[in-house]
């Protein structure tokens, strides 16, 4: 065909084609009529256009992309299959897990180890030369130093016949690229990642690394729902030619295919919508350019979309320099106005605009944790309300609504055991100490009933999710957190907690001096109390803001010491116990000695002696002690509750003072209801002193409802109850404690049950060295009808007497039940000498 | 991409505009490289269901070499016009290569020719060398139609943007694309037949 033929075939062609196939024949006979050869050419070209009607509509690059990419697929298979059960250095590959732009992973043993780890061959051409390799071996060194739970761990680096491969923490789970695929992720979720991803950030920035390919591919989430930042330093590898391709600089002028630059494109562009404006521009980067990434991450996990796109990495970026994103909230209405702000601060063009550090992005994400929640849908139930409201003329008086609405009802509150971060179980006490704190300045807020330290501590190192200990403890909300002490400051990140729900309703992160711990846990408190939403009285309000600044080492003793001093419930014997206290009263006394002022650990000293007293030292000892370091805490300080306490037991067990005993635990429960001590001294001058059984009963539950795991730590309500002669119910509350038999004998013993009585007494006997316990078992004998057993023990309990000191008033009645009047009145003399109680 | 607003290549686009010769061999190289710089990129991302656009990637490749402040509508056709026949370099030399790497490597030839041959049924898969050929003959018989197909295959191009660089109605690119896809499609079909 010529030129000339061809023009004649082609105006026939066009012109039948841009007719309706079936008039299409017709017109090609009538315009080819005599013409033999055009005719014929006409048809043949007319059935190829009909066989492939697409035929070059799809551009040549996207077929030849297609093409490459099936070719890679095939290539792929090849080499997984030829690597499956093989064994590279130590490693024996397992399985494939996955592939990308930067390499295919494997899953493998360490046979050396003998555990699993992921193995990741960088594509070929990604590290061609030996200045690459070494490059590469530097940024996995510097990679591998970063030891933190969200990042994941570079073990190993190795060579292999077609290239290098890292070795890695092997990871169960997926990435946040496959948890968005399209869909916002829960703010929630958004937010626990998020601050997770930034503890990372900030770990490699401080110690000089930058990611620089932050994107949702690169973030795993395990299982368990940890962040895992993948491929730390690996960007770094391809990243030196970013800038290189940016600038003018351009590589030589080559025609050869297999020039050295055919992976440039992929270290500027692989990740194009979450580059920083600063990275498009091949600027030097610093750690605010992750931030940005960081940023746009956020904001893709939080709307599903991401922050730039378009489409192509020159529109994108483009995009990324000049245009803001779509505002989050826009695209999502339940993500958190402060979450948008977090984001919308990361995703600021300007670098000194954004967050500088990624702590500061993670110290604003935190209180988002208390922003989720309940209030959200409550929030448009308000508005639609106010609505209503407004239209049936009643006005905006639904304000009281509010709080109700916002939070439920927060009503009971307990502290869980603050987490010791400085990693020293020497500073364990210390994040007691700090627990203790708040506990005690939450217990100061009326409206609050505030669960005791001693039954919260339970739940030290436990597995218990919130709602069982919630449930355990029957509060509504549960305060945790963690306390990390460097040198002279101290952080404490607390978080509120909506029980029923397990759903964070506040948390804040406070950063101070040691000196300002304690002044720091009144902020806290006063926080959680105006979150919850009770309102705090003046007098409240002005003692959270009294503290004053203490003496580090002082407090460091005081700590110690209520350590030892909460702990000798849990020693077994009573040498172990009376160790205990005798170890914390050395610890106060330590505390005094560097601050002669603290109220504090007057208070402890004078519940120390009062321990030692009661079991195991004469009152006439240990009680003069006790009352001295009492007065003088409620001197020092006349807003502590403890002091007023301690100074109540003195005065209703050892003066006998029975109206400053009263006056004392008042005052006591006035500043601090939550006070389970004073409550229940409170209880003993009720029953003990004004004999009014019931209400001392009452009073006695109240203590037991703030410290529902260690009720003991109290005193007994089985032993109350004995007293009060409700013995059905003292042997109902002594069998529910399981170790109060002597009061069950004894119980029996009154209701005429003499078997069980005597079975119970054996029982004590058997358990137990303790005088007052053994006379109280006696008694229960002879009442029981056993005088013989119960004088059996006497010689016993008075060789005991004669070796330590013993409580005179139960020798006495063992006495008298026997009717032994002589001996019974000469341990009264005794007990009366000791001032026993 | 801060740049100057008269980059060398933007210059030299001019130059070449105004008849220096010399210009287009300086200016070939660069975005020869540049195009195959995007293209090898562009193909390496394995998004499914994501179509690449052609046109766009050869604006980026002028952007990146002449500048974002530089686009006269001028320099852009020239521009245009020789990165679709640049694109037809690359990308037949890619296939060739591919090809010459196949042959090396044996027993997955016969397996990926069925796929594209099955391929090639449904008329999706060309053969760019047999096209290449098919596409010079086609230049002898009609120059400006064996450009609209390189404009618009190997560019990208639409059919407006083909018009304007050719100065023709786009009725007529219209027309003239589709009797040379016709023509194309015939030679490839015959081809394949005599195979």
């Amino acid at each position: 065909m010529n030129p000339e033929e061809w023009l004649k075939v082609r105006s026939i062609l066009e012109s039948a084609l841009d007719l309706d196939p079936q008039s299409r024949s017709a017109f090609v006979d009538s315009a080819c009529a005599g013409d033999e050869r055009l005719h014929r050419e006409v048809l043949s070209l007319l059935n190829d256009q009909k066989q492939s009607d697409h035929f070059l509509e799809e551009p040549a690059l996207e077929m030849v992309r297609q093409q490459m990419a099936r070719d890679q697929a095939m290539q792929d298979k090849e080499s997984e299959s030829a690597l499956l059960g093989k064994e590279i250095s130590h490693y024996r590959i397992l399985q494939k897990l996955g592939g990308g732009g930067m390499g295919v992973v494997y899953k493998a043993e360490d046979t050396r180890l003998g555990r699993h780890v992921a193995l990741k061959f960088l594509p070929e051409q990604t590290v061609r030369d030996a200045q690459a390799l070494e490059r590469f071996k530097r940024e996995a060194q510097a990679a591998s130093a970063l030891n933190h739970p969200h990042i994941c761990t570079i073990y190993d680096i190795g060579e292999y016949e077609k290239g290098p491969f890292i070795v890695m923490e092997a990871l169960e789970g997926s990435t946040i690229k496959h948890r968005i695929s399209g869909k916002p992720l829960a703010s929630e979720l958004v937010v626990e990642l998020g601050i997770q991803i930034a503890e990372a950030l900030e770990a490699a920035h401080s110690r000089g690394i930058l990611h620089r390919d932050i994107k949702p591919a690169n973030i795993f989430v395990t299982e368990r729902g940890q962040a895992k930042l993948l491929d730390f330093g690996l960007a770094k590898l391809a990243g030196a030619t970013t800038e290189a391709l940016a600038s003018q600089d351009l590589p030589t002028a080559t025609t050869n295919f297999h020039a050295h630059d055919l992976t440039l494109p992929g270290a500027l562009m692989g990740t194009a919508p979450y580059m920083s404006p600063e990275q498009t521009l091949g600027k030097p980067l610093d750690a605010r350019s992750d931030i940005f990434s960081f940023g746009a991450v956020l904001y893709e996990m939080a709307t599903g979309q991401p922050a730039f796109s378009g489409e192509t990495t020159g529109q994108i970026r483009e995009i990324i320099l000049t245009r803001e994103p779509v505002s989050p909230r826009k695209l999502n209405p339940r993500i958190p106005a402060v979450l948008e702000r977090v984001i919308i601060k990361a995703l600021k063009k300007r670098p000194e605009e954004r967050y500088q550090r990624a702590a500061g992005l993670r110290t604003d994400l935190i209180p988002v944790r208390g922003e989720i929640g309940p209030r959200w849908r409550p929030r448009v139930v308000m508005a639609s309300l106010a609505l209503l409201a407004l239209v049936a003329g009643i006005g905006w008086k639904l304000g009281w609504l509010q709080p109700s609405l916002r939070l439920g009802q927060i009503q009971s509150i307990a502290v869980l055991p603050l987490a010791n971060l400085s990693g020293d179980r020497e500073q364990e006490y210390f994040a007691d100490g700090m627990t203790e704190q708040l506990t005690t300045d939450l217990g100061q807020i009326s409206a609050l009933r505030v669960i005791s330290r001693t039954s919260a501590m339970q739940y030290r190192n436990t597995n218990k999710k919130v709602p069982e200990i919630a449930r355990e403890l029957n509060v509504d909300a549960v305060v945790e957190g963690s306390v990390e002490r460097v040198g002279n400051q101290v952080r404490i990140t607390a978080q509120l907690i909506d029980a029923p729900n397990d759903r964070h309703l506040w948390a804040k992160s406070y950063e101070r001096d040691l000196r300002d711990a304690f002044r720091l846990q009144d902020d806290v408190a006063k926080e959680i109390a105006s979150e919850v939403k009770v309102k705090l009285t003046s007098q409240e309000q002005s003692r959270l803001s009294n503290a004053r600044p203490i003496d580090p080492a002082a407090s460091e003793a005081y700590l110690r010491g209520l350590h030892q001093l909460h702990g000798i419930t849990a020693e077994p014997t009573d040498t172990l116990k009376s160790q205990s206290i005798e170890k914390a009263i050395q610890y106060f006394q330590e505390a005094l000695s560097h601050d002669p002022n603290d109220a504090q650990a007057y208070s402890g000293l004078a519940d120390a002696y009062y321990s030692l007293s009661t079991f195991y030292r004469a009152p006439l000892q240990v009680m003069p002690k006790a009352k001295a370091a009492a007065e003088k805490a409620v001197e020092l300080d006349d807003t502590l509750a403890e002091a007023h306490a301690s100074l109540g037991y003195v005065s209703i067990h050892f003066d006998w003072d029975w109206a400053r005993g009263e006056r004392e635990f008042r005052r006591a429960l006035e500043l601090n209801p939550s006070s389970s001590r004073a409550h229940s001294g409170y209880a003993q001058y009720l029953l003990f002193v004004r004999g009014r059984a019931d209400q001392a009963i009452q009073e006695l539950r109240q203590a037991y409802a703030l410290d529902p795991l260690l009720p003991q730590a109290h005193g007994d309500l089985a032993w109350f109850l004995f007293l009060a002669r409700r013995y059905s119910d003292s042997i109902e509350a002594a069998l529910k404690v399981g170790r109060d038999d002597h009061i069950l004998a004894l119980s029996y013993a009154e209701l005429g049950q003499s078997d069980q009585a005597i079975a119970a007494a054996d029982r004590a006997v058997k358990s137990t060295r303790n005088p007052v316990i053994l006379s109280q078992a006696a008694a229960a004998y002879a009442l029981a009808g056993r005088k013989d057993k119960a004088r059996a023990m006497i010689s016993g309990i008075e060789g005991q007497a004669r070796e330590r000191y013993v409580c005179g008033f139960n020798v006495a009645s063992l006495y008298s039940v026997l009717g032994e009047k002589e001996q019974a009145l000469a341990w009264l003399e005794r007990a009366h000498r000791d001032r026993s109680d | 991409m801060a740049r100057e607003p008269s980059s060398p290549v933007s210059e030299l686009l001019l130059h070449w505009g105004n008849g220096d010769r010399k210009a287009l061999e300086a200016i070939l190289p660069l975005v020869y490289n540049e195009l195959k710089r995007l293209a090898r990129y562009h193909l390496q991302q394995q998004r499914p269901n994501h179509t690449l656009q052609t046109t766009a990637l050869v604006h980026e490749a002028y952007l990146r070499l002449a500048g974002e402040k530089s686009l006269q509508a001028k320099d852009r056709g020239h521009f245009l016009g020789i990165a679709a026949q640049l694109m037809r370099w690359i990308l037949v030399d890619y296939e060739r290569n591919r090809r010459a790497a196949k042959r090396g490597a044996g027993a997955t030839h016969v397996a990926l020719d069925d796929g594209i041959a099955a391929d090639r049924s449904a008329g999706r898969e060309v053969d760019l060398l047999a096209l290449d050929e098919a596409l010079c003959r086609l230049a002898t018989l009609d120059r400006q139609q064996s450009q609209i197909v390189e404009l618009r295959y190997f560019g990208g191009l639409t059919i407006e943007d083909t018009s304007e660089f050719l100065g023709v109605s786009p009725a007529t690119v219209k027309r003239s694309w589709s009797s040379a896809r016709a023509w194309l499609s015939r030679e490839l079909n015959r081809r394949e037949a005599q195979a």
